[in-house]
């Protein structure tokens, strides 16, 4: 543990999502589609949870989305988050349509943040095995 | 359709005091609530023969309370897994075993040490929450209510109205750790855990247990107290493609309460204007917000209104709420404070906090999936 920093729990990839987190590792941000019935899906699940067939396919989603609810974290809930806040949590409404939960809005004030705001993926790194989908603010073309 | 509704009835409760420090195991605290609860109803050890309980992490073995309780024998029991939208549907999960004939007299039991054992955030693993920060369950409902106030203008003041009004609630329960007044001033000025909560706008850790006895209505009118009939009840019921997480917009604002509540009044023959009072689950504000409107007593995104200035939600009030204090103020066991709360109001024990001339009352679990109890005298 770095000096004064919490380690946060990194993902075990399960025999669910490991496809996702695989992909993240090569900076590709896959939703699921139902094959049957065209509902697209977050998070990885191996049965539609509109028609409930396994007939899946993965996508590559654009990276975009807009903040459809967050929450910036003061309190460090016992030893869990020192050193992380304020941490701004959220949940994504990709531009694919799912809603993505959770992740973090990064490079943006807590005092900025609002609902609506339209965001895009930023790949964190975190070690060769591990890469996290993180948000930022989508630059204006 | 066969119905449970008015089959059985509560016929005892008894709880610890809520604490910071119970220094005890959760054993303990099963048993000393149980033994309130046992002489509260006038039955003995050998008169419980089911056993129910509910765990998030920190279970409680039916066997060893079974043994540290002398009951001879057990017919039923179940340690079942689920947090605070459990509570409700526990008793009526033992109040079908009941009628279904599997068990006599059900003792449902939950203690937890929240504040000195297993804390909030310490339990359960999710791939897509502890490596964001996402580590406890303050955070997941503080984006509903964010959510709630872009949607409905949902505000600050009106969270403010349930954690100042159940506070005062809570000062004349001697068995509530929150006992000092909180004004709104002192609300508005407390810490920003995440936002949009403050620090009173959470439920509090706490060290406790409560047990409820359910019997059928049939035994319980020969029983030492007055019966608390259950009228109706729901056990963890969701919509479509619901989880905790929230993948779906529909949960930021109305939970599993909008499933519940056709089910629920129509098996108790009721609607929402025939509650007399409700202990809502509260582990944080938003969520009384949201189960005001989802239960009906008013419109979606009227929960706010509702509550606002607190007149509406206090004794005298149209609906009162809470009446010991929540779990915002008198302390959080996850629903079951809120149904032993619930039955004492029935039958008139509540002494200086009692309602005036209340026969039915609501009691709910959430967020999702959640449940709900109408109990009567």
């Amino acid at each position: 543990m770095a000096e004064g920093k919490a380690q946060l729990r990194m993902p075990m990839p399960n025999l669910d999502d490991k496809v996702f987190w695989e992909a993240c590792k090569r900076h590709e941000l896959l939703i699921q589609k139902c094959k049957d019935c065209g509902e697209k899906r977050f998070f990885p699940a191996p049965t539609c949870t509109k028609c409930a067939s396994g007939n899946t396919e993965y996508l590559k989603a654009s990276g975009k989305g807009e903040i459809f609810s967050f929450t910036t974290s003061y309190n460090t809930f016992g030893p869990q988050l020192v050193g992380h806040v304020p941490i701004t949590i959220m949940v994504v409404k990709l531009a694919e349509g799912p809603l993505l939960r959770w992740t973090n809005l990064i490079d943006c004030k807590p005092e900025d943040v609002r609902i609506g705001m339209p965001v895009e993926v930023v790949w964190d790194d975190v070690s060769p095995e591990v890469t996290l989908p993180k948000f930022r603010p989508a630059k204006k073309k | 359709m066969p119905s449970i509704k008015d089959k059985c009835a509560i016929v005892g409760v008894g709880n610890t005091k809520y604490v910071r420090g119970s220094g005890v195991s959760t054993l303990s605290l099963s048993i000393e609530c149980s033994k309130k609860a046992l002489a509260d109803s006038g039955l003995q050890p050998k008169d419980i023969d089911g056993l129910l309980t509910f765990n998030l992490g920190e279970s409680l073995s039916m066997s060893d309370l079974a043994r540290s309780l002398a009951i001879p024998q057990v017919n039923y029991q179940f340690d079942i897994t689920g947090g605070g939208n459990n509570g409700s549907g526990v008793v009526i999960t033992a109040a079908a075993a009941i009628e279904m004939g599997l068990a006599t007299n059900v003792l449902c039991v939950h203690a937890i040490n929240r504040f000195s054992g297993v804390r909030y955030g310490a339990a359960g693993y999710d791939n897509f929450a502890a490596p964001f920060g996402r580590v406890a369950a303050a955070q997941m409902s503080a984006m509903y209510a964010q959510r709630h106030m872009h949607d409905y203008g949902t505000t600050v003041e009106q969270f403010g109205a349930i954690a100042t009004t159940f506070r005062k609630h809570a000062m004349p329960n001697e068995d509530a750790l929150m006992r000092t007044p909180l004004t709104m001033e002192e609300y508005l000025k407390s810490r920003m855990v995440t936002t949009p909560y403050r620090l009173y706008d959470c439920c509090l850790e706490t060290d406790g247990g409560v047990a409820i006895i359910v019997s059928s209505a049939e035994r319980a009118r020969s029983m030492k107290k007055k019966p608390v009939y259950i009228m109706a009840g729901a056990a963890n019921t969701q919509g479509p493609g619901l989880d905790l997480g929230g993948d779906t917009p529909e949960l930021y604002t109305t939970y599993a309460a909008k499933y519940v509540a056709p089910r629920l009044f129509a098996t108790a023959g009721l609607t929402p204007k025939d509650i007399d009072f409700a202990q809502i689950y509260d582990a944080f504000v938003i969520y009384v917000i949201c189960q005001l409107e989802g239960y009906g007593f008013c419109r979606q995104g009227e929960g706010g209104p509702f509550v606002e200035g607190g007149k509406r939600i206090t004794y005298g009030g149209e609906l009162p709420l809470n009446t010991s204090g929540g779990h915002l103020s008198e302390g959080y066991v996850r629903g079951f404070n809120l149904i032993a709360e619930a039955v004492r109001q029935l039958r008139g024990e509540c002494g200086v906090r009692q309602l005036k001339d209340v026969e039915i009352g609501l009691t709910t679990s959430a967020p999702n999936p959640g449940g709900a109890l109408i109990l009567r005298r």
